[in-house]
């Protein structure tokens, strides 16, 4: 086996080269990064929201919760039946939830979006319990005033805290601002459940969760929901909801395969094109080190070895470059709800270590021609070279 | 030209290299060339309605609500209107959730008077007319499902709590809108138990120039009522729908430019590569009275040349592929009339020409700078 310390002493020898390739190659790792990081805050912000343990009542056929509505006396019926869990005061573990679309004017777009405002109880705290206020209070119940999350402070007009805002003829006061660890729930406006429905002149609520206190009650729930003929309602568990939103998302998924696949397929072309090069300057260095002995084998894996390195540290650039990526916040509309999904751009260990492996695996295929091209070089032929 | 030979020569002188090279730039020019499609694919789709002087009114709150039928005569009383049409987006999907196509309720008689752009076989309009359950579907959408005329379909619903159960009486030919469905609104008003509203009101306007007056004025006109409404030209609509989707022109760009520096740099190795071996032949042609700046045109003609022919291997390659495979399909609708067009192409052809430009301009310059006898002297 030729030693490692050759192979870093011929990066070092070509200097330049070496450095626009890892510059190179982490460009395309950086990019494929910062792809699948967005992928990654998008699947995060949409569809690992909601709970296993949770059902979720829906009127029957609704893909989501603005086109569903569910009757006050149908949640009525729900709240009667067994296996519901209760909480430490003995309260029945059901939160009825309205959900409103307002169109609220961005920062960058005084036109605006659609946000999701959603009219709950003191119930819904108490079942997403990830959802934390970290600034101002909670609204009392019966007025004016909503909670915003921070994601949606941060990119749309007049909702800071103590801002207030106008929607139809009403007036909101924002007197929280709440985090939700991430989930769909971090691109919403929360308020009483009672005042938004006069406020907007609904005399329903969009969905009904339900947590059931084991499996079986999860199951006799869900069964005796969907039996009773008077209700038409259906029943899934919460998080089944929100990963069949990614539907809405499609786009997102197909672009991240397509850059992902070209941008590898440029690494590999760029790693055996720069592997080409330094081992056509090197021609007769390597035959002196197979009349020296070495095998075919050796010079083989030698080369590879060092093109694996190249990329490796290629991709290990790469990452520091899409790093900055990590911070940036922005939303795109999800087109089964109709509202905007705010999301941060998520690099976690997982889309990291992706993106390396690639970096190392096109090194190794791109190294792989120039390498066979290597070893199989005339002794003679090389030697005589200028 | 008589250096065609010897640029051509060089172009080759190490074949794996070179192919390398134009494969790089083949495929990250296909990629490049794909992404502006896109981008061109969705101005395309908002310039649908172009030259067919049309408004939108929608809800001032948002799309998904409701305006009162009431409206409707209010707008078309407003002197310069010729013609309103009610229009509803069921988003309904047939078969699968991934037959993903536009459909709407419509009113039919307004077809030929608002929706005249649609060319429609009278014969087909007026069997469409004549059924409550009918539908008029877009020639691509029939091809794409493999429909005829007459066939009995089913759509699943998605938005509103009915399934639409349609019988196909004719077909439209329509520059952009190629896979679209329309049905009448009445049936869909009777399945959703008559609440006489419905998402928005299509405005035909005689004088383009009022256009933007008549928007002013139905806004104004229903500013105080229980339904405000918002008034768009067609072009605004569809392009709102696109800005739903975020910066997806920012996104585009950011990576296109990546993947294009990404091929300057690894362009420049090679192409430093090349020029270094050829240091002595250089100082030959010095020597023989070859000037310094035909040297260095020689090389960057030989340079650009490679590169062009790689982002033109992959931009060309890119638009034959998707004029033979249906991206409609492919995508499921995602992309319809999907291609790359002549601008894309030469953005595609320039900016390969200056990767060239950029990445051999300094090693020819260094080449071409050599003095003879340093160059003569060098062993490479």
């Amino acid at each position: 086996m030729i030693p490692i310390k050759y192979n870093i002493g011929n990066l070092t020898a070509r200097r330049v080269s070496t450095l626009m390739t890892i510059l190179g190659i982490g460009v395309v790792i950086a990019v494929m990064i910062s792809m699948m990081a967005l992928q990654n805050g998008v699947n995060s912000a949409v569809v690992s929201s909601g709970s296993k343990d949770n059902l979720m009542v829906m009127r029957e056929g609704a893909a989501a919760e603005l086109s569903s509505w569910v009757t006050k006396d149908a949640f009525r019926i729900i709240r009667a039946m067994p296996g519901i869990a209760k909480d430490n005061s003995g309260a029945p573990e059901i939160s009825p939830e309205l959900v409103i679309i307002f169109k609220i004017p961005k920062k960058d777009d005084p036109k605006g979006s659609n946000v999701l405002v959603r009219g709950v109880t003191p119930m819904a705290f108490t079942m997403r319990p990830y959802v934390k206020i970290i600034e101002g209070r909670m609204f009392r119940p019966g007025v004016n005033e909503v909670i915003v999350a921070r994601r949606i402070r941060d990119r749309f007009v007049n909702t800071a805290l103590g801002d207030t805002f106008q929607f139809g003829s009403t007036k909101y006061n924002v007197v929280g601002v709440f985090d939700a660890q991430a989930t769909a729930f971090d691109s919403e406006i929360w308020c009483d459940s009672d005042f938004l429905g006069q406020a907007r002149k609904r005399d329903a609520y969009s969905s009904v969760i339900v947590r059931p206190v084991d499996r079986a009650a999860f199951e006799s729930i869900k069964a005796g929901i969907q039996n009773e003929n008077r209700l038409k309602l259906d029943v899934k568990s919460e998080y089944q909801y929100y990963a069949d939103q990614s539907n809405g998302l499609a786009g997102i998924v197909i672009l991240v395969a397509i850059v992902t696949f070209f941008m590898t397929i440029g690494a590999i072309l760029g790693t055996a094109n720069t592997m080409f090069s330094a081992i056509a300057s090197r021609g007769r260095e390597l035959a002196t080190l197979r009349a020296l002995g070495f095998k075919r084998r050796t010079i083989l894996l030698s080369v590879i070895v060092e093109s694996a390195f190249i990329s490796l540290l290629g991709g290990i650039a790469g990452l520091l470059l899409a790093l900055p990526v990590n911070a940036i916040s922005t939303g795109t509309t999800n087109f089964v709800t109709f509202s905007e999904v705010a999301f941060n751009f998520r690099i976690n260990p997982q889309v990291a270590l992706t993106g390396i492996v690639i970096a190392l695996l096109a090194g190794i295929i791109g190294g792989a021609l120039p390498a066979i091209s290597a070893a199989r070089m005339p002794i003679t032929k090389a030697l005589r070279e200028i | 030209m008589k250096f065609a030979k010897l640029i051509r020569r060089n172009l080759f002188r190490n074949k794996v290299r070179a192919i390398l090279t134009m494969l790089l730039l083949a495929v990250i020019f296909f990629f490049v060339a794909t992404l502006l499609a896109i981008l061109d694919n969705f101005e395309n789709f908002s310039n649908a309605g172009e030259g067919a002087n049309r408004l939108v009114v929608q809800s001032a709150i948002s799309l998904a609500n409701l305006l009162p039928y009431a409206h409707e005569e209010k707008i078309r009383a407003i002197p310069g209107v010729v013609d309103t049409a009610k229009l509803q987006w069921i988003g309904a999907y047939y078969k699968e959730k991934t037959n993903f196509f536009a459909n709407f309720a419509v009113d039919v008689d307004k077809m030929s008077t608002v929706f005249d752009d649609y060319k429609v076989d009278p014969k087909d309009l007026a069997a469409f007319a004549a059924d409550r359950r009918g539908a008029l579907v877009g020639k691509d959408l029939m091809t794409r499902f493999g429909w005829k005329v007459g066939d009995r379909i089913t759509l699943k619903r998605q938005i509103f709590p009915f399934d639409p159960e349609l019988t196909i009486r004719g077909t439209f030919v329509h520059p952009v809108q190629t896979t679209t469905l329309f049905f009448p609104m009445e049936y869909f008003q009777q399945s959703m138990g008559n609440p006489g509203q419905v998402g928005t009101f299509w405005v035909k306007v005689k004088d383009p120039k009022q256009m933007a007056a008549i928007s002013q004025q139905i806004d104004a006109m229903f500013k105080n009522s229980d339904y405000p409404t918002e008034t768009f030209t067609e072009k605004e609509f569809q392009s709102n729908f696109l800005s739903m989707m975020g910066n997806v022109k920012l996104l585009f760009t950011a990576v296109s430019s990546c993947a294009i520096f990404m091929v300057i740099l690894l362009a420049a190795i090679t192409m430093s590569m090349s020029a270094r071996e050829r240091v002595t032949e250089i100082a030959v042609l010095k020597a023989i009275g070859f000037e310094q700046r035909l040297v260095l045109g020689i090389m960057l003609t030989e340079f650009i040349l490679l590169t062009v022919i790689g982002g033109a291997l992959g931009s060309v390659g890119a638009h034959y592929l998707y004029s033979v495979v249906d991206m409609g399909k492919v995508t499921q609708g995602f992309l319809q009339n999907f291609g790359i067009h002549a601008k894309t192409l030469a953005i595609c052809l320039a900016s390969s020409a200056a990767v060239g430009l950029i990445a051999g301009g300094l090693p020819a310059l260094r080449a071409s700078n050599l003095r003879v006898v340093d160059g003569l002297r060098r062993v490479v």
